[in-house]
């Protein structure tokens, strides 16, 4: 049977209350949404739910991924070259960005199952991760979160099977981005509500009780994309479902558009009791209606696990800084960029996190031709990725100097295990924390974007916190 | 080929380091190389010149404008060694007229980072890893490390800072004249963990100028030359990614240190060595390049800042004329700088910071992650 057999969830680790963006104090348990930071985007975020999904899991084995999002910083260059070469996957992997659309977080889970269930695919990664930025004092801002997950689809170890589906296709303009916009816009939100999200989402539903022969008491789980809880109830209430009709997003993470059905999917997987029934409705530009049978149950916390781990932004300024909402009238002095010679040449390095053996043991990042410690020349034996390793803090400071939202910016020299010295930032760690000899682990995320392209290289965090 | 007792300084010279919103390079290159020029008795310069060696880190087209701002019709050779560059044009020089190339060079150590638009370095990335490239940054990441190991902390660093802001107000040409208490160093403004606002050297402009002659024909110029005993460099990779790299020493500190005292003769640095000027670009530079220049043991440094050891009137004087952090840092002048100081104080000519009977000096300059570091031991014998 094919279905999914691996998740992993990725919840940023910033919370912007949603009372500082209306300008007033935050409250301790008051409703926040997730942000991805200034080093964080849909790419990073992907790469590490991706990464939490893998755990234990043989990658040379991952024939195709599929990366859905509808916030990716290029229009032409594949988002998911990147993911998979960050990742290491087989030069052979069918990459594939699924884009435009709320639906395609759930259109590349269906396409999955597709490729499997043919044969002409046997373990496909499925990777939803969005930002959503709407403008500054819109509903929009209020509703959106950022988040990511990932899906291993295969016919083997299968925890939870798609039993059937129904995808409606459906013109509307309700929801959108042209290109060049920076913000997510809508039309008058009862329009939105009541001819794009509940007309669309409750056709796909009912089809889908009739052509599985099914009836909403069967239903065990609902979930559905709603921007707000007040949405929610109302769809559940037309199709009639019981069970669990509560969205935990909403007013933690917030609406993460592509990654929003597919997260909460993750979140009922985590505890779920064998053959229960899920119904998942995904909306935008029509709807993708799924039945979901449990196989496995659950025993993860995964979800609640990813939004345990919280870092309140202090300021509404703070939150346009790394939102890169602050106004400037110059262009960045460095508009250039990084030399794309140079980005072909450190693709291992940056993207992989990999240096390589010297013959008589050392590790050494970067590639250099001379071995540091023995001085051969030429004599390395084997490449070496250190992202899923540990590692330990040598050295370290808190530079107040480097460009950032809230500096400093902790940096340090850190000793990966049985590996070399790299220099890396240390992300999200408190001044108290960071100490001589502090385990860390490796966290993808975009360095800078200089020349109004993102740069992606590693970070490290304390041990434990990585997702 | 030992450098020792080849060549000797005959005439040196620096402007004013300040932020020089109205002076160009070539204006502060005259006002070195005038001095320099007066210093030597040089009044041909075209006829008494044979080459020139200079060293900027920030100059956009290299130093042709050393002749362009002097109108000599001369070779020029222009060195670059991050903030050890003024150092490592002076032993290019050294190395010519040891060659026997030239009998007399000019040299010219100068920067203008004040033309540039910000204040301390400037944030351009180039690269997606090493980032923060920030000076302060890599200088402090043998911080945490010397401080769990020896118990030292930022008030030793603040007494640093205080000691070369006191020397600063007592150089007529030193852009900071203001002393702090070490108050006023723990509680500025943090740069990077742990050096604060006056834990940094004052990025100025400036440039400094020396004359170095055959040593044979240095009584031509002035009856009281400058010997000079030993120039040295050592240089190595980025420390950050040595896997023995222990974050309390640097070593191409201590790889010079042993090649200049080797060739000029130095077995007991802190009791033959009488004035140092060392590289301060941050306090704990100073600091444990107490320790690899020899002067004292590893992890001691802290009793003898205590103790006072380094301060004008103390065992062993080191920046005299207030150092980066004081007299200011325009990158490929400071190690010019540092010998026009000891030259002075050779001379016996640095007024009211004079060491009294100083005979040997010593300057050491280092740049880089640090990388690279540049050393010159002077001598009236």
């Amino acid at each position: 049977m094919v279905g999914i057999s691996a998740y992993g969830i990725y919840v940023p680790a910033r919370r912007m209350p949603l009372a500082m963006l209306a300008g007033r104090s935050a409250k301790v348990g008051g409703p926040e949404k997730a942000v991805a930071w200034s080093d964080e985007d849909s790419v990073t975020m992907a790469v590490e739910a991706a990464r939490s999904c893998l755990t234990g899991v043989d990658r040379s084995e991952i024939d195709m991924l599929l990366f859905a999002t509808t916030t990716y910083a290029f229009s032409e260059k594949q988002g998911a070259a990147i993911i998979a070469k960050v990742l290491s996957l087989n030069a052979t992997v069918r990459a594939a960005d699924i884009s435009h659309s709320l639906k395609s977080g759930t259109q590349a889970l269906l396409m999955a199952l597709d490729a499997v269930a043919s044969g002409n695919a046997k373990k496909v990664l499925v990777i939803a991760a969005d930002c959503r930025l709407g403008a500054p004092g819109s509903g929009l801002e209020n509703n959106g979160g950022d988040a990511a997950v990932a899906f291993m689809v295969s016919a083997d170890n299968v925890i939870a099977a798609v039993e059937d589906s129904v995808t409606l296709s459906n013109e509307l303009v309700d929801i959108w981005r042209r290109d060049g916009d920076r913000f997510v816009h809508n039309w008058e939100d009862r329009f939105v509500v009541e001819h794009g999200y509940l007309e669309n989402s409750e056709a796909a539903a009912k089809q889908l009780f009739e052509k599985a022969a099914v009836s909403p008491a069967d239903i065990s789980s609902a979930i559905f994309s709603a921007i707000d809880a007040r949405s929610h109830k109302t769809l559940a209430a037309k199709l009639g479902v019981k069970g669990t009709l509560v969205d935990p997003l909403i007013g933690r993470v917030g609406a993460c558009g592509a990654a929003h059905a597919l997260l909460q999917l993750a979140g009922v997987l985590d505890s779920a009791a064998g053959n229960e029934k899920i119904l998942l409705v995904n909306y935008g530009d029509g709807a993708d209606a799924l039945l979901i049978k449990v196989l496995e149950s659950g025993s993860a916390n995964k979800l609640e696990a990813a939004m345990a781990k919280s870092i309140p932004v202090k300021s509404l300024d703070q939150y346009r800084e790394a939102q890169g909402l602050n106004i400037t009238e110059y262009e960045d002095m460095d508009f250039q960029g990084i030399s794309a010679t140079i980005h072909f040449r450190e693709r291992d390095e940056n993207l992989s996190l990999e240096g390589h053996v010297c013959s008589c043991g050392t590790h050494q990042f970067p590639k250099e031709r001379v071995c540091i410690r023995c001085g051969g020349i030429d004599k390395w034996q084997s490449a070496a990725c250190y992202a899923e390793k540990t590692a330990k803090v040598k050295a370290y400071s808190f530079d107040y100097f480097f460009p950032s939202p809230e500096p400093p910016t902790a940096v340090g020299v850190v000793e990966v295990d049985d590996g070399p010295r790299i220099y890396m930032q240390i992300a999200e760690a408190t001044q108290e924390q960071i100490d001589v000899d502090m385990p860390v682990s490796f966290v993808f995320r975009r360095i800078h974007q200089v020349g109004g392209r993102p740069n992606y290289f590693w970070k490290c965090c304390p041990l434990g916190d990585v997702q | 080929m030992s450098l020792k007792d080849k060549t000797a300084i005959v005439g040196a010279g620096c402007c004013h380091f300040k932020e020089n919103w109205a002076q160009d390079s070539e204006s502060m290159i005259v006002d070195a190389v005038l001095e320099a020029y007066q210093d030597a008795g040089i009044e041909d310069p075209n006829k008494q010149i044979d080459a020139i060696y200079c060293g900027s880190l920030y100059a956009p087209m290299g130093n042709v404008h050393v002749s362009e701002a002097l109108k000599l019709y001369k070779p020029l050779t222009g060195v670059s060694n991050y903030c050890a560059t003024g150092t490592e044009a002076i032993r290019a020089a050294v190395m010519s007229i040891a060659a026997g190339v030239y009998d007399t060079v000019l040299v010219v150590g100068y920067d203008k980072p004040k033309d540039r638009g910000v204040s301390g370095p400037s944030v351009n990335i180039r690269a997606v890893r090493e980032q923060p490239q920030t000076p302060a940054t890599w200088f402090a990441m043998c911080a945490a490390p010397y401080f769990k190991k020896y118990g030292a902390g930022r008030e030793d660093l603040a007494r640093i800072a205080v000691k070369n802001h006191h020397n600063g107000t007592l150089a007529p040409k030193s852009f900071l004249k203001r002393e702090i208490t070490i108050e006023d160093a723990l509680n500025a403004r943090m740069i990077s963990w742990p050096f604060g606002l006056y834990d940094c050297a004052a990025q100025t402009d400036g440039a400094a100028a020396v004359i170095i002659t055959r040593k044979d024909l240095a009584k031509n110029f002035r009856d009281d030359a400058v010997n000079i005993k030993a120039v040295a460099s050592g240089s190595g990779p980025n420390p950050h990614t040595d896997p023995d790299h222990d974050f309390l020493r640097w070593k191409p500190t201590e790889n010079a240190a042993a090649e200049a005292y080797k060739m000029a003769g130095i077995s007991e640095p802190f009791k033959e060595i009488d004035v140092v000027q060392l590289h301060d670009c941050f306090t704990l530079t100073e600091l444990l390049s107490y320790e690899d220049l020899g002067f004292i043991e590893k992890g001691s440094a802290k009793e003898h800042i205590a103790a006072g050891t380094f301060e004008l009137g103390g065992e062993l004087p080191v920046n005299t004329d207030g150092g980066l952090k004081a007299f200011g840092h325009p990158t490929g002048a400071t190690g010019v700088r540092m010998v026009y100081e000891n030259v002075l104080q050779l001379q016996g000519r640095a007024e009211n910071r004079q060491v009294k009977n100083a005979t040997t000096a010593l300057t050491h300059n280092i740049g880089g992650y640090p990388t690279g570091c540049a050393m010159t031991i002077l001598s009236m014998e």
